[in-house]
């Protein structure tokens, strides 16, 4: 595995393994939103949710407008697309080798 | 890598546990299912037992041939069977998997096939799949993850929502 890429992988794993930074990004693959909003459901400070929130931004998860006065954050896909690519892949592999499975299970049955 | 994507697939099979699970463990049945439709899995290799591989040749009609393996870490019948896989070459090393936009990965990914008899003649198959790290420490906390496999994936998710919801 080259070594950048690996390490891209890892940071985006990382950033990825907090439930709360997981649900922010949930609620961005809907759209744009500020980080009000993005805190709204949490009981958390401001400044914790602005620590996690940089921590995606850190990991080219999110990225969050300039000009704006509120800075709304944006989902950024890419970084996720190998692991989707990668469940995406599985997740066809193992119904055709389930299926194949059931077929064989099928067909070897005893008679009754 | 610290959390890589984790795959859970459910099914319920119309099959006894135990047919089953000698489907999965014995090589003259595994080798008549497993490997991609229309190919012909030849066993070169098969030791069913902790660190144990299974080495196989799978065969085109047209001449084509690939490897793979198993690497068997833990051998619980007739319920549990851990194991890595990937693919390898004739002699059994491990080679990248052939496809597109998985180079970044490990070679070698991590399953999970716990079995639970389920009424009459069914069995409830749960498989947990996972890119294996190199790293020790990484590969000690997907071995405690294994226990608490619960629940599945709904198919209907996109592999995207599937992962922010479900990625530890």
């Amino acid at each position: 595995m080259a070594p950048d890429r690996e390490a891209a992988l890892s940071a985006t794993f990382a950033a990825l393994a907090d439930p709360t930074r997981r649900a922010m990004l949930a609620r961005l693959t809907s759209g744009e939103h500020t980080v009000t909003e993005l805190a709204a459901p949490f009981s958390m400070s401001l400044p914790a949710i602005t620590k996690h929130l940089a921590v995606l931004e850190r990991a080219g998860l999110i990225s969050r407008r300039r000009q704006a006065q509120t800075r709304p954050c944006k989902l950024e896909p890419a970084p996720l697309a190998e692991a989707a690519r990668w469940l995406e892949h599985h997740r066809a592999f193992w119904a055709g080798q389930l299926d194949q499975l059931e077929e064989f299970l099928a067909e070897t049955a005893p008679r009754p | 890598m610290t959390t890589p994507p984790v795959l859970l697939v459910e099914r319920t099979l119309v099959a006894p546990l135990d047919r089953v699970y000698a489907a999965w463990t014995e090589p003259a049945q595994l080798s008549r299912w497993w490997g991609p439709r229309g190919m012909s899995v030849a066993v070169l290799r098969f030791e069913l037992r902790e660190g144990g591989h299974f080495h196989y040749a799978m065969r085109s009609p047209n001449g084509d041939e690939m490897f793979g393996r198993f690497r068997f870490i833990e051998v619980d019948p007739p319920t549990q069977l851990v194991w890595a896989n990937g693919f390898a070459d004739a002699e059994g090393a491990l080679v990248p998997a052939p496809f597109p936009g998985l180079e970044a990965f490990p070679l070698e990914n991590l399953n999970t096939l716990t079995l639970e008899a389920a009424g009459p003649g069914q069995t409830r198959l749960r498989l947990r799949s996972t890119p294996l790290s190199d790293d020790p420490a990484a590969h000690a906390a997907f071995a405690g993850l294994l226990p608490s496999m619960e629940g599945g994936f709904g198919g209907t998710l996109t592999s995207l929502e599937e992962f922010l919801a479900h990625g530890t």
